[in-house]
């Protein structure tokens, strides 16, 4: 016992026993001791690296920056990312924290970890890859949140071809790793406004028709969630040239209106919320204008009918609104 | 494990077979995995109606999937099946403590055991940086070989590791709850371990404190009064011992790490010993105790399947021969001679409508259908608050919200509608999903109004109790009038407790004590 005491690991022998370690993961045959010694020792050193960031002592400054430098000079994120199935599950967990805690690590105003990994788009694509894998999407999940808090980061998932793999994700997993994909496509959409609003413009067609079948998913919460994203899209002011080019496509108006009489109430109301922007248009082009007075006498039965016992003084507001508007058709 | 595969229909790998359990969330049953044959518990929510957003749901799974102990309820995963969410746990056959007591309450010996392996969740739980919030009987399994289970994280929460680690939501439920969850004056790990001394006087008693008074009565008597004791004929060690759990302020809580060196769990037995508890409770089945239990159905019932959508709007193009250009009066919406949905329709059940609006049975076409119909008899569009307007004067009171581009109204009704009712200064508005779910945001206006402190009256009783309790009417009354009515009793009751601090605990404490025709304890 006192043989480890009196003789802490450096931040290089910890990063170096993981790297060691993981080949053997692959050589070994499962279930051998080999496995389950290189197992324990990438488990073993992982707390190790995580007690030292945030461990019940106060981390040492040199040792943390030891630490770092070792992990981009030897790309420790990426393989670590890329094993983290083999490893164990309480290990797992330490992946994660080690990965976010040096992800928040600033020295100054710089951001080391941020600036590695703006130059190694490979991890950020492995990340995202991680919901090929049920046993590790939520941990890989975690990771990619925490890299998406960062607008360089961010805007590189974005621009990428594997930033359309998202639908994809959320189609063929289950309910909380779907969820989990959707959280961080929402994340990459909506948390840093400016950026996202300049992609939308841009690649329009390209988004709005993958995300479309997000939209007409059979999914119950996959098709809730995007009717709701799809709102705060168009709703945000950034995105006003996005949202001037949507309410202009009559294809869009009529898949909301028939929305609006999904058999979920949630989705209807959320469809409504999308509706609402085509009938606010002040300059509404003609072809939206004409589908709304062909169906003029209908919405009014329709919506005066719709959701009337919902205690919520916007909502009614709305809804009245949209009623004088189309009565003035 | 099994890769992922297409949208998994949990029903290829997991039969459903009787409900064991029904909670605020939905539904527990039994079943089992096909491909192990091995048993779990089943939790379904409808999604649909359930209160929660799916974001929260979500929240818990993640916390949930990060768990592995022995002390707690594994995760097997969710699924998701139409607008119902399945969520596969570890199944445990003991039952829960509160059934196992049902033949009785348990001696001490058995409660230590309990006691200690209950702390050895916590630990696990507390050094993961996440708290239960609703320790008691009832949540508390054992398996067959008598291990104990913590289980049912509903309400969940975790600790952020950077932020402030002070919980601000008051979840829980009033008897176990701790003084600063009531107060809401933020709190941690430490309100498990009062819960934990709850908990352990309710397995010795068969009750917690306070459980043959009102939960209102009891939210206000919990911060107010000194902590319960044990009393009866139980050692110094196990008196001693809920008395270091039952400590007023946090900070005096020995942490569950602690605790676990403490004498009287340092002496139990091994857990194996609990299978006595499970055998009695089987022994008394079987001699007819708990007859009486309702068995209710097990029905899940699917979203009433409305109208094909195609049938209702013109768009100018046939794409289906069979559908006529355009669909006139039998739209499923029609407006039917039904009467209007009034306070005095046999259809509302005071006692269990729920405040959410949602929640109206499973017929949304039936259910619209029948407000048209209200509408529709009434031949006018209901006024508008404050003040009954025409429509035309209400269109321009709706520009007034209307920017240069004419849209920006409803980017506030966007952002605002999900997160930050602390934005409205309508507390029907605020309470929006109701008891007590958004209690928080309006505890933290009021709080700006008048400084809090411990010794003011504090207003638990009006935020968490009265306003909420008004603002689950809103969704049966029908008339914008009737709303306006409803908002300006809340006001009073705010007003008159600006007037009078405390006065409405005492108010509604005047109510439970009549009501309930109990002694006043004073």
């Amino acid at each position: 016992m006192n043989f480890f005491k009196t003789k802490p690991r450096t931040p290089p022998d910890l990063v170096r026993g993981i790297r060691d370690a993981i080949p053997k993961l692959d050589t070994s045959a499962p279930g051998s001791e080999a496995r389950k010694k290189a197992c324990e020792e990438i488990t073993k050193n992982l707390q190790s690296i995580k007690a030292l960031l945030h461990g019940e002592v106060e981390p040492q400054p040199e040792l943390v920056a030891q630490l770092a430098q070792e992990t981009y000079t030897t790309d420790l994120l990426l393989l670590l990312v890329l094993h983290i199935a083999r490893f164990e599950f309480e290990a797992r967990k330490d992946v994660v924290q080690i990965f976010n805690n040096l992800l928040r690590r600033q020295i100054g105003s710089r951001s080391p970890t941020v600036e590695y990994l703006a130059a190694k788009h490979e991890i950020i694509f492995a990340t995202l890859a991680g919901y090929e894998n049920e046993d590790v999407a939520l941990n890989t999940g975690m990771i990619l949140k925490e890299i998406l808090r960062h607008e360089q980061l961010c805007k590189i998932l974005l621009y990428s071809d594997q930033f359309y793999k998202f639908p994809h994700y959320i189609e063929t997993t289950t309910f909380g790793i779907s969820c989990d994909a959707f959280a961080n496509l929402k994340e990459t959409l909506t948390r840093h406004k400016p950026m996202v609003a300049e992609y939308l413009d841009r690649n329009y067609d390209r988004f709005f028709a993958s995300f479309t079948t997000l939209i007409l998913s059979n999914n119950y919460v996959t098709k809730r969630q995007s009717l709701k994203l799809l709102g705060e899209i168009l709703l945000d002011r950034a995105n006003f040239n996005v949202m001037t080019r949507y309410i202009a496509n009559e294809a869009n108006l009529k898949m909301m209106m028939n929305l609006l009489r999904d058999k979920s109430k949630n989705i209807q109301f959320e469809a409504f919320h999308v509706f609402k922007v085509f009938v606010a248009n002040p300059k509404k082009p003609p072809q939206i204008e004409i589908i709304l007075r062909r169906n003029k006498e209908k919405l009014l039965v329709f919506l005066k009918g719709f959701h009337n016992d919902k205690d919520d003084e916007q909502f009614n507001d709305e809804k009245q609104f949209l009623i004088v508007q189309i009565q003035m058709l | 494990m099994s890769q992922s595969s297409t949208h998994q229909d949990p029903e290829e790998f997991y039969v459903k077979q009787d409900r064991i359990g029904k909670g605020s969330f939905g539904e527990v049953y039994k079943g089992y995995d096909k491909r192990t044959q091995k048993t779990v518990a089943i939790k379904i929510i409808d999604l649909e109606s359930a209160e929660d957003e799916i974001e929260d749901i979500q929240q818990e799974i993640q916390i949930l999937s990060q768990l592995d102990s022995p002390h707690v309820t594994k995760y097997h995963g969710s699924y998701l099946k139409g607008s119902h969410l399945w969520i596969v746990m570890e199944y445990c056959s003991g039952g829960s403590c509160s059934d196992l007591m049902k033949p009785g309450v348990f001696r001490e010996e058995y409660i230590a055991i309990i006691i200690r392996e209950l702390l050895r969740g916590l630990e696990y739980l507390h050094s993961e940086g996440k708290l239960h919030r609703d320790i008691k009987a009832a949540n508390i399994l054992l398996s067959a070989g008598g291990e104990v289970k913590l289980a049912d994280f509903g309400v969940s929460g975790q600790l952020s590791g950077t932020l402030s680690a002070k919980k601000n939501t008051f979840v829980g439920t009033p008897y176990w709850m701790s003084p600063e969850v009531i107060k809401q004056s933020g709190y941690d790990h430490k309100a498990d371990i009062w819960s934990l001394g709850i908990t352990a006087i309710e397995l010795a008693k068969g009750e917690p404190p306070y459980a043959d008074l009102h939960p209102m009565k009891v939210l206000f008597l919990i911060p107010k009064n000194p902590p319960p004791t044990l009393e009866g004929n139980f050692s110094k060690t196990f008196r001693e011992f809920v008395s270091y759990c039952l400590q007023r302020d946090p900070r005096d809580r020995p942490s569950a790490r602690e605790l676990l060196k403490h004498k009287f769990v340092r002496m139990a037995k091994k857990t194996s010993y609990l299978t006595e508890l499970i055998d009695r409770h089987e022994r008394w089945k079987a001699e007819g105790g708990g007859k009486h239990e309702e068995e209710e159905h097990d029905a899940v019932p699917d979203l009433a399947v409305n109208g094909d959508s195609e049938e209702l709007w013109d768009f100018g193009t046939v794409r289906h021969a069979n559908r006529p250009a355009t669909i006139g009066r039998t739209a499923p919406y029609k407006p039917t001679n039904g009467p209007p949905l009034t306070w005095e329709n046999d259809d509302i059940d005071w006692a269990n409508t729920p405040p959410s609006s949602t929640k109206q049975g499973s017929g949304s076409s039936d259910s619209t259908s029948r407000f048209a119909s209200s509408i529709a008899n009434k031949g006018d569009l209901p006024p508008l608050p404050p003040a009954p307007a025409t429509p035309n004067r209400f269109a321009q009171d709706t520009v007034r919200h209307i920017p240069p581009k004419g849209l920006e109204y409803s980017s506030q009704a966007g952002s605002t509608r999900h997160e930050a009712p602390d934005e409205y200064d309508e507390y029907d508005q605020a309470f929006e999903d109701g008891y007590p779910a958004k209690v928080d945001e309006l505890n933290h206006q009021l709080e700006d109004a008048h400084l809090d402190d411990d010794e003011l009256p504090d207003t638990t009783l009006l935020d968490s109790v009265v306003l909420p309790a008004i603002a689950s009417l809103f969704p049966r009354v029908s008339s914008q009038e009737a709303r306006v009515a409803l908002s300006t009793l809340q006001r009073a009751f705010t007003d008159a407790e600006r007037v009078i601090p405390g006065v409405t605990a005492e108010l509604v404490n005047e109510i439970v004590d009549s009501v309930e025709r109990v002694d006043d304890d004073r």
